[in-house]
C-alpha cells in the first residue's frame, strides 16, 4: 500500500515538476534571440541553429538547471546579444534609468514653465 | 508602348521637382507679395503630377514591363493582378514614391482648404510644405527611382515576396503613410507659426482636425500592421517591439500626446510653445522612423534592402528639417505668451500629465531601440534589447496614465466636492467588483482589468447621467468612444495574453486530442496547386463536448520562386476567442506537428483601435463651440 | 537663444553622429565573448581514426582552428585558401567537424583535400557550442596556452588571412 503510494506521489509531483518545466521553457525560449535570424526568439524560429539551442535547453532544464543558470551558460558563450532582455550593469545603465532621468527633468521643466 | 510609359512616369518626377522649386521662388526670391499666386497653383499642382506618375507606375506593372529593375525585383507573370498592382509600394523604390503622392496630396487638401487662413501664415505654411515635398521628391530621383532601367531585360521577374502577397500589403502601407505624412503639414503650420507675431489660439483650433486626422491614420495603419502580423506571421503575436514597429509606434505616441495639448492651446490658449515644440518633434520623430527603415542600420525581419548613400541622404534632410525646425523654434518661442495659467488639478494639468507620461514612454522606445547602435558604434559589448525591456518600462508608464484617463469624467463633473468624491468611491468600488469577475491570477493581469473597467464605468456612468444635457454629450462623443476603445484594447490584451493555451503536438491524420475546451482532429491532408505556389492543406476539424464546431485549414505553402516554405495559419476568429492553427513540419506522409493557439478576446485589440478612430472622426465632426 | 534650446541642438547633434557612424557598421557582427579565454575542455573522437581527442592534442604553438561541415555551402569557398595555409609549417591546423555525418565529412574532403592535421568530429555539436558557434564556417586562433585570440564568422579569404590572422600567428611580411 505504501509502496503505490510512493508510485502515485512520485507520478503526481513528476507530472507538475515537467509542467513547471514546460513553462520555464516556454518562458527562456521567447527570451533568447536567434543568433541567425533577422530579430526573431527562439521560439519564433525553424532555424538549425535554433532548434540545436531549444533542445540543450531542454535537457539543461531537466537536468535541473534554473533559468538564470541556463541564460548565464548561453550568455558566456554568445555573448549578451543573446539575451532579449538587456542585463544591467555599467554599460547598461542608461538604458535601465535613462527613463526616470528622463521623466524628472521633463516634469521639472514642464512644470516650472507652465503650473502656477 | 510599355517602354514610353516607364519614360513618362519618369518625366513627371523631374516636372515635379521643377514645380516644387517653382512653388519656393516666390518665397525666396521676391518676397512675400508678388506672384504668392504661383506658389499657390504649384502647391496644388504638385498632387495630380505625381499621381499620374505613380499611375504609370502601376501601369508598368500590369503591363509587365521587365526593363524596368524594380519591376523585374518584385513582380511575375504569374502573379495575380492585384499583387502586380500593390507590388508598385512593395519594395523601397516604389514606396517611397507612394510616400510623395501622399505628401503632395496633403499639400494639396492643406492648400484649398487654408484659404481662410492668415495670409502671411498661409504662404510660410505652404512654403514649408513645399520644402519637405522637394526634399522628399529629390530623395526618391537621386538615390531611390523606380523608374530606373535594368542592365539586361529579363525574361521574367523575380515575383514578390510571398509574405507581402496579402491584403495586408494592398492596405498597411498607403494608411501608415497617410499619417506620416498628415504629420508633415502639423509641423509645416508649426513652422510657420513660428514666423508670426504670437500665436493665436485660433490656429491651435485650425490644426486640431489636420492632427485627429493624421493620427486616425496612423492608428488605422499601425493596427492594420499587428493584424496582419497575426495571422500571417504564423506564431499568434500581434507585437514585438521589432524596430521598424518601434518606428510606428513613437509618432503614435507623440501625436496622441499632440493632440491633447492642442486641446488646451485652441481653448483657452495654453502650452503654446509646447505645442509647437511637441508639432515639429512628432514629425521629426516620422522621419527618424524612415530613416532607420531604410538605411538598414537596424536588424529588423521588416528591413528594406539596405544602402548607405540612402542612409546618407535621408539623414541630412533629418539634420537639415530637425535641425532647422528646432532653430527656428528656438529662436522665436520667447514671443510665445500663454493666455491662460495651469492648474495641475484641472482639465489642462492632466493633459500636461498626459504629455509627460507619453512623451517619456517615447523617448524609452527610443532610447531601446538606438541603445545597441550606440553601443556598437563606441566600441562596447553589443547587446540586444527586446520584449523583456519594453514590457519593463513602458507598462509602468501607462498605468498611471490608465487611471488618469478613467478620472477625467469625474475631473470635469461640475458638480460639488462631495458629489465628486461619492462618483469616485462608487465607481471604485464597482471596477474592483467587475474585474474580480475575471478570475485574475496574477497583479499584473488585475491591474490591466481593472485599469479597463475603471476607464469604462467612468465613462457609462457620466453619459448615464448627463442624458439630458445633449450639448455635454455631443461635445464628449469623441472622448467618450476613443477612451472605450483604449479600454476594450486592454481587455483584449490583457485577457489574450494571460488567459492564452499555446500547444505544440504532432498528430496521425484521423487522429484528435483535447487542448483547453476544444478538441482538435486532423481530418485530412489535400493538394493544392495554385498559379504561382504549391500548397499543402489540412483539415483540421474543431469539436467542443462532442459537438462539431468548425473547421480549420491551415496551409504549408512553397511558392514557387522562393526556396523556404511558408506557412498559412487557419483562424477560426469569433469576438470572444480565436482559434489558431499552424502546420509545422511533415513527420511523415501522414503525421505533421502543429501548433494550436487559443486566444481568449483577442479581437478586442483590433475592435479597440476601430472605437479610438471612430472617436477621432467625432472629435473632428463635431467642434466644440467657443466663443 | 535659450539653454534648453542650445541643449536640445547639442543632444540632436550627438544622434545624427551616431546615426551616421551607425551607417558603416555591420548590425549583425557580434564579437565573441570567449576572445582572452581557454579553449574549452573537450573529449571527442578523430573524423578518421579511432583515436580521441581532447586538449591535449593541441600543440603548444599558435594554431588556426576551422569550424566545417560537408553541408555548408560557404565552406567550399574557403576551402582553397586552408589548403594554402596548411603548407605553411609556422603553425599549426586543425578541424571540428560540426553536425556532420562522417560518410559525407570523409568524401567531402577526399575530394577537396584535407588541409587539417587533425580533425575533431563534433557531430553533436556540443563543442561547437561551448566556442559558440552560430555561423559555419568559423575560423579560431589559439595562442600557446591554448587562449583564444581570434575568432571569424564566415568563410575567410586573402584580405582577412593578411590583415588579421596572419599578424595573430607570429607571422609579421
Amino acid at each position: 500500500m505504501k509502496k503505490i503510494f510512493i508510485v502515485v506521489a512520485f507520478l503526481f509531483s513528476s507530472n507538475s515538476f515537467s509542467a513547471d518545466i514546460d513553462k520555464q521553457y516556454k518562458s527562456l525560449i521567447e527570451e533568447l534571440r536567434c543568433m541567425v535570424c533577422q530579430n526573431q526568439n527562439l521560439s519564433e524560429s525553424e532555424a538549425p541553429l535554433a532548434v540545436d539551442m531549444k533542445q540543450k535547453i531542454k535537457e539543461m532544464l531537466e537536468s535541473g538547471k534554473n533559468e538564470e543558470e541556463i541564460k548565464t551558460f548561453l550568455s558566456e558563450r554568445y555573448s549578451s546579444y543573446i539575451l532579449y532582455e538587456p542585463p544591467v550593469n555599467n554599460q547598461n545603465i542608461i538604458l535601465w534609468f535613462g527613463p526616470l532621468v528622463f521623466i524628472v527633468i521633463l516634469s521639472y521643466f514642464l512644470f516650472r514653465r507652465y503650473i502656477r | 508602348m510599355i517602354i514610353e510609359i516607364g519614360y513618362i512616369g519618369y518625366f513627371l518626377l523631374l516636372l515635379g521637382l521643377m514645380n516644387c522649386m517653382l512653388l519656393l521662388t516666390p518665397k525666396f526670391v521676391s518676397g512675400l507679395n508678388v506672384s504668392s499666386n504661383i506658389l499657390l497653383s504649384a502647391s496644388k499642382l504638385h498632387f495630380p503630377i505625381l499621381l499620374i506618375s505613380f499611375i504609370c507606375l502601376i501601369v508598368t506593372f500590369v503591363g509587365e514591363d521587365y526593363s524596368l529593375d524594380y519591376v523585374a525585383k518584385n513582380s511575375n507573370s504569374n502573379l495575380p493582378l492585384i499583387y502586380k498592382i500593390s507590388a508598385a509600394w512593395a519594395g523601397h523604390e516604389g514606396s517611397m514614391l507612394l510616400w510623395c503622392v501622399v505628401s503632395s496630396f496633403w499639400m494639396f487638401l492643406a492648400s484649398i482648404f487654408s484659404e481662410d487662413l492668415h495670409k502671411s501664415l498661409r504662404i510660410n505654411f505652404l512654403a514649408t510644405m513645399g520644402i519637405l515635398n522637394l526634399g522628399f521628391l529629390l530623395f526618391v530621383v537621386a538615390t531611390s527611382n523606380p523608374f530606373d532601367r535594368t542592365m539586361t531585360v529579363p525574361i521574367d521577374g523575380s515575383d514578390l515576396n510571398p509574405l507581402l502577397q496579402d491584403f495586408g500589403l494592398i492596405v498597411h502601407p498607403p494608411m501608415l503613410y497617410m499619417g506620416y505624412v498628415g504629420l508633415s503639414v502639423v509641423f509645416s503650420f508649426a513652422i510657420a507659426c513660428c514666423f508670426e507675431s504670437d500665436f493665436k489660439k485660433e490656429w491651435a483650433q485650425w490644426i486640431r482636425p489636420w492632427i485627429l486626422a493624421s493620427w486616425s491614420f496612423l492608428t488605422l495603419g499601425i493596427a492594420l500592421g499587428s493584424w496582419w502580423a497575426y495571422y500571417e506571421l504564423g506564431w499568434g503575436g500581434w507585437w514585438f517591439w521589432d524596430p521598424v514597429e518601434n518606428a510606428s509606434f513613437m509618432p503614435w505616441l507623440m501625436s496622441t500626446a499632440l493632440l491633447h495639448s492642442v486641446i488646451a492651446t485652441g481653448e483657452k490658449g495654453m502650452f503654446k510653445s509646447w505645442t509647437i515644440l511637441l508639432s515639429i518633434f512628432t514629425f521629426s520623430l516620422s522621419l527618424l522612423g524612415t530613416f532607420l527603415v531604410r538605411s538598414g542600420i537596424l536588424i529588423s525581419v521588416h528591413s528594406f534592402a539596405s544602402d548607405p548613400t540612402r542612409g546618407i541622404f535621408i539623414l541630412l534632410m533629418l539634420l537639415a528639417l530637425i535641425g532647422g525646425g528646432l532653430i527656428i523654434y528656438s529662436m522665436n518661442s520667447k514671443k510665445f505668451v500663454d493666455d491662460n495659467e495651469v492648474t495641475l488639478f484641472s482639465k489642462e494639468g492632466f493633459f500636461l500629465l498626459n504629455n509627460i507620461l507619453l512623451v517619456t514612454a517615447t523617448f524609452t522606445i527610443l532610447l531601446g531601440t538606438m541603445y545597441p547602435l550606440f553601443l556598437d558604434v563606441l566600441g562596447l559589448e553589443k547587446i540586444s534589447v527586446g520584449v523583456p525591456y519594453y514590457n519593463a518600462v513602458f507598462i509602468p508608464l501607462m498605468i498611471p496614465l490608465m487611471l488618469l484617463v478613467g478620472y477625467i469624467p469625474i475631473l470635469l463633473a461640475r458638480s460639488s466636492k462631495n458629489s465628486q468624491v461619492i462618483q469616485l468611491v462608487v465607481i471604485l468600488i464597482l471596477s474592483i467588483i467587475l474585474s474580480l469577475t475575471f478570475s485574475v491570477s496574477s497583479i499584473l493581469f488585475f491591474i490591466g482589468i481593472f485599469s479597463a473597467t475603471w476607464i469604462i464605468v467612468n465613462i457609462l456612468y457620466d453619459v448615464f447621467f448627463s442624458l439630458d444635457n445633449k450639448i455635454k454629450l455631443k461635445n464628449r462623443t469623441g472622448m467618450y468612444f476613443a477612451h472605450f476603445g483604449l479600454a476594450i484594447f486592454i481587455l483584449g490584451a490583457s485577457i489574450s495574453e494571460n488567459n492564452k493555451i499555446e500547444k505544440e503536438l504532432v498528430l496521425n491524420v484521423g487522429e484528435s486530442k483535447k487542448i483547453g475546451l476544444f478538441e482538435y482532429k486532423l481530418e485530412k491532408l489535400s493538394e493544392l496547386k495554385s498559379v504561382n505556389y504549391d500548397a499543402i492543406i489540412a483539415s483540421v476539424l474543431v469539436s467542443k463536448d462532442n459537438q462539431f464546431i468548425t473547421e480549420i485549414n491551415p496551409e504549408k505553402r512553397l511558392y514557387h520562386s522562393s526556396e523556404s516554405p511558408m506557412t498559412e495559419a487557419g483562424i477560426h476568429g469569433r469576438i470572444d476567442r480565436d482559434l489558431y492553427v499552424s502546420l509545422g513540419n511533415m513527420i511523415d506522409d501522414n503525421k505533421w506537428s502543429l501548433r494550436i493557439y487559443d486566444k481568449p478576446f483577442i479581437r478586442f485589440i483590433w475592435i479597440g483601435t476601430i472605437f479610438m478612430i471612430i472617436g477621432s472622426i467625432f472629435s473632428i465632426r463635431f467642434k466644440k463651440k467657443l466663443s | 537663444m535659450s539653454k534648453s534650446s542650445i541643449f536640445a541642438i547639442v543632444a540632436f547633434s550627438f544622434m545624427s553622429f551616431f546615426l551616421y557612424q551607425g551607417l558603416y557598421n555591420d548590425p549583425k557582427k557580434v564579437e565573441s565573448p570567449l576572445i582572452g579565454k581557454e579553449f574549452p575542455k573537450f573529449k571527442l573522437n578523430d573524423l578518421f581514426l579511432n583515436t580521441s581527442h581532447d586538449n591535449d592534442s593541441f600543440q603548444d604553438r599558435r594554431t588556426i582552428i576551422n569550424v566545417w561541415a560537408s553541408w555548408c555551402l560557404e565552406c567550399e569557398r574557403e576551402h582553397s585558401h586552408l589548403i594554402a595555409l596548411s603548407n605553411n609549417k609556422n603553425f599549426d591546423l586543425v578541424g571540428i567537424n560540426y553536425k556532420d555525418n562522417a560518410d559525407d565529412a570523409k568524401g567531402w574532403l577526399n575530394m577537396r583535400g584535407n588541409p587539417y592535421r587533425i580533425i575533431i568530429a563534433d557531430f553533436s555539436g556540443d563543442l561547437s557550442l561551448d566556442l559558440g558557434v552560430y555561423g559555419v564556417p568559423e575560423t579560431y586562433i589559439i595562442d600557446e596556452n591554448q587562449v583564444i585570440l581570434y575568432k571569424h564568422i564566415g568563410p575567410i579569404n586573402n584580405k582577412i588571412i593578411q590583415q588579421e590572422m596572419m599578424p595573430l600567428l607570429g607571422m609579421n611580411e
